[in-house]
């Protein structure tokens, strides 16, 4: 998988878990830039990308990651392993 | 010993400039015994065995955990590690403080309903200080060992050093291993601007519990507990002045222990950040008590939402409701619904917890955790609501007017929560409420509690206060009285200083020392 489809799918998730389909995630994207993305939907958000790639985030990533870049490399490195 | 006392000041100067004379290798040592030395001013030495069971619990669990190795087989034994650190230090925390409350909630139960059976004797435990704190610090040392985030501490003084740093002991915050850990033990320089800082932040903290707490007690301590004897009014002015009560005292004690704490050049996670220019009770919380609620975020909502059946609930809530739901509540049960659902009952075992850790009481349960839990759900669900009536505020003005509101609404619903958290019993919570309706203009009024000299003081040193919360939301304050010419900067101190010094509330009717938040 290529970083642009983990990027396309991502989108999707994001669009599904925040019901806005104009969202566009880039690696440098936070919490910040998405006005429904607080600590609530945070873990409804890791669960749904969790889903999605078929990957298993530990409680240290879920709390420690601080953009979607983190959360792209965290994905590709279990992906690779 | 009280935090606002000389003897604690003098244990301070001692402390720190021994520090700072002491080789780096040996500081954290020293710290040790100035925590073990200050736990043991505050009850009876043999207390002293919980703090010490407890991180012995949390050290051996640790220790079995790094040893578990890889594997599926090593995951069962490290799960079995963790458990034995957690309930370990869980066991010790309800023998202290949750064995009343099962039979409180017991001798209750048999009075309501007129039951036939003995009431149970309350059972006298002393429980050492801080406990809720550093349990609640301990076990989060444990449980982020379980989730990968940190490694576990070799040695056991050192854990030791952690659970019962002696700043923080007092009333939190409560601590991440992974976030002070290393500035526990790496023995720091002397810093002449931390120093500096650190005394500002205690003088700033004596200023909040003295002269600000401490008069409001005299308005609210008469009251609760008596409130058939005061006019509607009079509880509403006293429950709206026990929020500022325990935000000062709090937040106050908070910043005397982060000033020490700075002073040994260790800098503790924030507690507080202008609780009061929330826009809602779901904000406040992100405001006010921050390590707690980063705490239970993180330890129990999030493992919560990660198991299995919490994962799997949305789709069997809409699988399983829709079909039986009347006409359009069934179309409307959609999956943002059952999402809603799931995250709900997860706050709500959340919140009962928040609660519960303010103390085995059925006041607290409701005053501290469900019914913020219910503030919340009222807050989210109902915004389509609250979003049609937001509208018409269009332009600054209406914008302005808006976010003043909502301030102050954020304000108010917290008073009424508090009201329980101040009165005797869940009980006595609900009476006080129903006395602010039904007194009316029967009984005291405000000016038999507080009035002249004290009043304007009060309310001068509310206004200083207000400016100063507002002003950090802007720039660091002490950094912008640093960079101000000597004389303004000492202007600046010496105020303070004779604020804390000639304003302070020393009266009989008032210990100082005893902080609210002290007692967990």
């Amino acid at each position: 998988m290529t970083k642009e489809e983990l990027y396309e799918r991502l989108n999707e998730v994001f669009r599904d878990v925040f019901d806005d389909e104009d969202i566009v995630v880039t690696a440098t994207t936070t919490s910040d830039d998405i006005e429904d993305w607080d600590s609530l939907e945070h873990i409804n958000l890791v669960n749904a990308v969790e889903k999605e790639f078929g990957v298993k985030f530990t409680m240290a990533q879920v709390t420690g990651m601080k953009d979607v870049g983190e959360m792209v490399d965290i994905i590709l490195a279990t992906k690779n392993q | 010993m009280g935090i606002t006392s000389l003897y604690y000041f003098c244990l301070l100067a001692v402390g720190i400039s021994i520090y700072y004379i002491i080789p780096k290798k040996c500081r954290w040592v020293w710290i040790l015994v100035l925590s073990v030395g200050y736990f043991l001013t505050t009850g009876s030495a043999l207390l002293l065995l919980f703090p010490v069971l407890q991180t012995g619990a949390a050290y051996l669990s640790g220790i079995g955990m790094d040893k578990a190795g890889d594997g599926e087989e090593a995951q069962n034994s490290k799960k079995g590690w963790m458990l034995t650190g957690v309930t370990g230090n869980l066991i010790c925390l309800v023998i202290c403080k949750y064995l009343n409350f099962g039979l409180y909630t017991y001798n209750g139960f048999i009075d309501l309903f007129n039951i036939d059976a003995q009431p149970l004797d309350i059972i006298r435990i002393a429980v050492p200080i801080g406990m809720s704190f550093y349990t609640l610090s301990l076990i989060g040392y444990v449980l982020d060992i379980y989730y990968g985030g940190i490694e576990a501490e070799r040695d056991p003084l050192r854990l030791l050093t952690y659970s019962m740093y002696f700043p923080a002991i007092v009333s939190g915050p409560i601590l991440r291993y992974g976030d002070i850990g290393k500035s526990l033990f790496e023995g720091h320089s002397y810093d002449h601007k931390q120093i500096t800082f650190g005394l500002q932040r205690i003088f700033w903290g004596c200023f909040k519990v003295l002269v600000i707490s401490s008069r409001l007690n005299g308005i609210t301590a008469p009251v609760f507990g008596n409130s058939g004897e005061y006019s509607s009014l009079t509880l509403m002015l006293a429950a709206l002045a026990f929020v500022m009560e325990l935000y000062t005292n709090f937040s106050g004690s908070i910043d005397i222990i982060m000033g020490a704490s700075e002073c040994l050049g260790i800098k503790l996670p924030e507690n507080f950040n202008s609780p009061f220019l929330s826009k809602s009770v779901q904000e406040f919380w992100r405001r006010w008590h921050i390590t707690l609620g980063d705490w239970v975020k993180v330890f129990i909502f999030y493992p919560l939402l990660r198991t299995e059946y919490f994962r799997e609930l949305p789709a069997r809530l809409k699988k399983g409701l829709s079909d039986k739901l009347p006409g359009r509540l069934s179309t409307g049960f959609s999956k943002k619904t059952a999402k809603t659902v799931t995250t709900f009952t997860a706050m709500f075992i959340l919140w009962l917890s928040v609660g519960l850790w303010h103390g085995g009481s059925w006041k607290y349960l409701v005053g501290s955790g469900i019914l913020h839990w219910f503030y919340i759900l009222l807050e989210e669900t109902g915004e389509p609501l609250w979003s049609k009536l937001r509208a018409p505020f269009k332009g600054r003005v209406g914008a302005f007017v808006l976010r003043v509101w909502q301030s102050v609404r954020t304000y108010l619903l917290i008073s009424i929560a508090f009201v329980f958290f101040n009165s005797g019993s869940l009980r006595a919570g609900f009476s006080m409420l129903a006395d602010m309706i039904a007194n009316g203009s029967e009984g005291m009024n405000a000016s038999a509690l507080i009035a002249g000299k004290d009043a304007v003081i009060l309310i001068f040193s509310l206004l200083i206060l207000s400016a100063v919360d507002l002003a950090h939301t802007l720039t660091d304050v002490r950094e912008w009285i640093a960079a101000r010419p000597l004389p303004v900067r000492w202007i600046i101190y010496y105020a303070l200083i004779f604020m804390v010094i000639l304003l302070g509330n020393y009266g009989p009717g008032y210990d100082a020392a005893e902080f609210i938040y002290r007692g967990f």
